[in-house]
């Protein structure tokens, strides 16, 4: 019996020992603890410290001094927001269950944009929708116009086949991606397949791999081959503004490797960063890029926006005209 | 892998072969019986278990938050156990919604986790003092993947890792059965209690081999973006890394038609040693139905 009771001892003085596997929780609600939690991911995970031109320790003495024992949920939030914030990054967010921050590139610049305008001055009522894309002719049939809105991972064969069979004798088409704020990165190949005749190296990637700011993955190419259905090879239009992000950025990225597309509108509003997704000490959410995409000359700099081959803005003084738009119907008729 | 390392494994594989030779070379002194005979003796069965269980982790690639949860616990196995041998092969299931709630805050992680092992250890009675616990000693290996999904953590939300383990394995098993019919008299009332057959078990598993597959630096991984999408796209593989042990107290009551039941209690703990370490802890409560396949009872 007593070797039983030695074993039954030995067994639970085993579990005892279970916190030499755990480290302490560090659940926390100490204002300065998270604050410092949150810096500290973004030293070492944060992809474009140096593109953005942010000195992170200069802003960790600055927001670090606003904090104190005693303040308030809220303040902590904002002061977290802000300090998040100066990374200019839509990628970037703190998420809790009173409030959700963000940059909001669109804000920087006029709005480009109104699909309405679009709907009443140059689609017939009855337009098409395949999938996510709504399109018709435009110009008096010669022009096919294919709106869109997001990359909600559902770009299947048949939609793409189906619109750009129906406009295989026009003289172009206009891609419209303004204000589409991204989604399914698969979608982007998907759709640039379309486009190509050979396989393209349209850009490179590297992503982080250690906590010192310049530890990267090297950077790794990355190539579109055609797809095998409906492909268009005459003249394509894109059309961008600052709220095409995340996905919609990439697509401009590559396509600016495919000499028979041209981008007119405004500056893109980046986001090519992957962001990740994390949690603090007191239960917030936080998310923020870890990865840089890169020129085919191996440059970060469209981070901050791809920009247009042909600046035009939209002039909103006229509901009945899309000055972007009129000016891509211009570049096909050439 | 140094040279330290290198020795223990070596040592662990020497250990185990040794059991294996020492066993060979006694059996033709001890019967007369063949190899594949005295195998045929040993009794074998097909062991179901079910179990239910509180678990908790935490992964610090993306939260500091500990998660905990009931889990569910199903296993399949085959398994062998005489006075000289104990050897047991299988997998095990077990699933649970992890849940933290904290700071008005409430995420949800749902673990889905699925173990490949396999169990070997021999008597070491004979090298021991006279002893009425069998001693057995040996070494196991378990390969342990857990899918990880909690949406609250937008990219990062679905996470996966793959834990091979090689243990050193020491079990004592002593016999309770009762081997005589007795009657005990309560008050007023004879009661006879017949003869049972029943052992308790202890078995402790520690990790020499500890090695893991894992998400790299960054967690979120950008193979999506390269166009050359890869389930397990940035992952590190890394021996020697981390800890691991497990632990079970286990009561088994043998029927008269060589079937049992066993009841035990298990527990297990490990931690990945890279830098952002995931650690998970289980202790579940298991029923084992235990189908002789031999017809040899203990």
């Amino acid at each position: 019996m007593k070797k039983i009771t030695l074993l039954l001892c030995s067994f639970i003085l085993l579990i005892a020992c279970e916190s030499y596997f755990l480290e302490p929780d560090l659940a926390s609600t100490d204002p300065m603890t998270n604050f410092e939690y949150l810096w500290n991911e973004c030293n070492e995970k944060y992809s474009y410290f140096e593109l953005k031109g942010v000195d992170w320790d200069e802003v960790k003495v600055r927001y670090s001094a606003q904090i104190s024992e005693d303040i308030s949920e809220d303040s902590l939030f904002n002061i977290l927001a802000k300090m998040l914030i100066e990374l200019k990054d839509d990628h970037t967010n703190l998420v809790s269950n009173f409030n959700v921050s963000r940059f909001d590139i669109t804000r920087e610049t006029s709005d480009n944009f109104d699909f309405r305008i679009v709907e009443d001055n140059y689609l017939p009522r009855n337009y098409y929708r395949s999938g996510p894309f709504a399109h018709d002719f435009i110009d008096d049939g010669t022009i096919g116009y294919i709106r869109f809105p997001e990359f909600t991972g559902t770009v299947d064969t048949k939609n793409l086949d189906f619109a750009l069979d129906r406009y295989k004798d026009t003289r172009g088409l206009v891609l419209d991606i303004r204000e589409n704020g991204g989604g399914a990165v698969t979608d982007v190949f998907s759709l640039i397949s379309r486009f190509i005749s050979e396989k393209t190296l349209t850009n490179y990637s590297r992503i982080k791999s250690g906590p010192g700011r310049n530890d990267f993955s090297s950077a790794e190419p990355v190539y579109v081959s055609p797809n095998d259905g409906v492909r268009y090879e005459k003249k394509v239009v894109l059309l961008t503004d600052r709220g095409t992000y995340s996905a919609g950025s990439f697509t401009s990225l590559a396509m600016k490797a495919i000499p028979s597309i041209i981008q007119i509108g405004d500056t893109t509003g980046g986001g090519l960063g992957l962001p990740n997704g994390g949690q603090l000490p007191n239960g917030w959410i936080y998310r923020f890029s870890i990865s840089q995409a890169l020129t085919l000359d191996l440059k970060p700099d469209y981070e901050n926006g791809v920009p247009p081959d042909i600046a035009v803005a939209l002039n909103r003084t006229d509901i009945t005209r899309d000055e972007i738009l009129d000016r891509a119907i211009e570049e096909l008729k050439k | 892998m140094t040279k330290y390392k290198l020795k223990i494994v070596l040592a662990t594989i020497f250990c185990m072969q040794l059991f294996h030779s020492t066993q060979a070379q006694e059996i033709p002194e001890e019967t007369s019986l063949s190899k594949k005979e005295i195998r045929r003796q040993i009794p074998s069965y097909i062991n179901l278990q079910f179990g239910l269980g509180v678990s908790y982790f935490r992964d610090f690639a993306t939260s500091p938050l500990f998660y905990s949860g009931l889990t569910s616990h199903t296993a399949v196995s085959r398994y062998k156990e005489n006075q000289d041998l104990f050897k047991n092969y299988g997998f095990s299931f077990s699933s649970g919604a992890y849940y933290n709630v904290y700071n008005d805050h409430e995420a949800v992680s749902l673990v889905r986790s699925m173990s490949l092992y396999y169990e070997y250890l021999r008597s070491i009675n004979r090298w021991l003092p006279s002893s009425n616990i069998d001693w057995k000693v040996g070494g196991t290996i378990n390969v342990t993947s857990n899918l990880r999904i909690n949406e609250s953590l937008l990219n990062n939300g679905v996470g996966f890792e793959m834990i091979p383990t090689l243990f050193a394995s020491f079990r004592g098993t002593k016999d309770i059965s009762r081997k005589k019919e007795v009657e005990k008299k309560i008050w007023f009332l004879k009661i006879k209690k017949r003869p049972k057959t029943r052992s308790l078990t202890g078995q402790f598993n520690i990790g020499l081999v500890n090695s893991q597959y894992r998400n790299g630096f960054a967690y979120a991984d950008q193979s999506a973006l390269l166009n050359d999408p890869k389930i397990f796209g940035g992952y590190e593989f890394k021996v020697f890394s981390g800890i691991r042990a497990m632990g079970s107290f286990q009561y088994t009551r043998y029927l008269k038609n060589h079937n049992a039941i066993r009841y035990s209690y298990t527990w297990e703990a490990y931690r990945t040693g890279d830098r952002d370490p995931l650690e998970m802890v289980h202790h579940v409560l298991k029923m084992t139905l235990l189908f002789n396949t031999n017809n040899k009872g203990r």
